[in-house]
């Protein structure tokens, strides 16, 4: 049974180099997606992802072990993308940023699917690069934690700590207007 | 019409009419974006950092203990020097919070702080009764320099977790 979340937490603060290297690598990928989606360049959102990590654990002995640790540490991952961005003083990500970070991904092989199928992969990504970028940064917070990430509107709303209510807003209309986005792309019906 | 399409296309149906499961749909259209891997060494470097800042920030700590207590001391010393007995407590207080371990250093800070601006107003009357213009100035001079050293400690324990810093906020 792999050792929980708060139980690695309580071993790093008590200067367990290995725990906290098991937690780091629980949510690096997670990390990194989700910073990747918020800022333009994958260096970037690594750099991010690992300052994120660095000030977790200097946080570590306010986190609270009834807490998922991954909302906690997603809080402060997003608060150091802020960070980054209000230094930047840019709202919206670079497409051109994204998309050669490889933000359409790798060509899927393997998996079984046809060229023309992947083909149409690569573009379904790019237009739906193009769609997240021109949202509002709230709006393009929530569906990355939502739709990349997974997560649940009640661990989203704590997160980015706004009332679930305010989540359940953004989210519609950021689905409206990737929606839109997308139609106006050509992906429609036809 | 392909997978990616059919998906996509389902989805905007689905939102067009405003049904429940277009959340769902919009999951699965996400699919098409794979996830972006970090770079093999991301976990040790990160934790490389981690250490590394945490080893940089005791050295710091260490550092500035010794100096602030270096400098009470001595400041201890010259007021004496220039007040006479009257700084002879202040600096046992100085002296007892210097040897102390950093935890109730913070907390002996905070006093000694109290105490060094009591001796404050102490040491300006004396100083008017004695009517030295250049040792006031000394003085005083003296008085900021171990004030500002000891409220330097004071923030650098704080920062360094010594005190719970309250919610979190970056």
């Amino acid at each position: 049974m792999p050792t929980s979340d708060a139980e690695l937490a309580r071993q790093a603060l008590a200067g367990s180099q290995a725990a906290y290297h098991a937690l780091v690598e629980r949510y690096a990928s997670s990390a990194v997606n989700i910073a990747v989606r918020l800022v333009s360049d994958r260096a970037v959102a690594e750099e991010l992802a690992q300052e994120a990590f660095v000030r977790a654990f200097s946080r570590l002995n306010t986190y609270d072990q009834e807490r998922k640790f991954s909302s906690w540490f997603f809080q402060i991952l997003r608060n150091v993308t802020i960070d980054h961005l209000r230094r930047r003083r840019v709202d919206t990500v670079s497409l051109d940023g994204l998309l050669s970070a490889g933000y359409a991904g790798p060509a899927d092989e393997g998996r079984g699917t046809s060229p023309d199928d992947e083909a149409e992969r690569r573009a379904l990504a790019a237009a739906l690069t193009t769609a997240i970028s021109q949202l509002r940064h709230e709006f393009r917070e929530v569906v990355v934690l939502k739709y990349v990430e997974g997560l649940s509107v009640d661990d989203i709303a704590g997160i980015l700590d706004l009332p679930e209510g305010t989540v359940k807003t953004h989210l519609y209309r950021a689905r409206k207007e990737l929606a839109a986005a997308l139609t106006t792309a050509g992906w429609g019906p036809a | 019409m392909g997978h990616w399409r059919r998906q996509t296309e389902h989805w905007l149906a689905s939102e067009e009419l405003g049904e429940g499961a277009s959340d769902d749909m919009l999951g699965r259209v996400f699919a098409a974006l794979p996830p972006v891997q970090p770079s093999q060494d991301f976990a040790r470097h990160a934790v490389q950092a981690v250490w590394q800042r945490r080893a940089r920030q005791r050295r710091v700590t260490a550092v500035m203990t010794i100096a602030a207590s270096v400098l009470a001391a001595a400041s201890g010393v010259l007021a004496y020097v220039l007040l006479g007995g009257a700084s002879g407590w202040l600096i046992g207080s100085i002296a007892s919070v210097a040897t102390r371990p950093a935890g109730p250093l913070l907390v002996a800070t905070a006093t000694a702080v109290e105490w060094w601006a009591d001796l404050t107003r102490i040491s300006s009357v004396i100083a008017g009764v004695v009517a030295m213009p250049q040792n006031t100035l000394t003085l005083v001079g003296i008085e900021l320099a171990a004030g500002g050293a000891l409220y330097a400690l004071h923030r650098l324990l704080r920062g360094d977790g010594f005190r719970d810093p309250g919610p979190l906020c970056l």
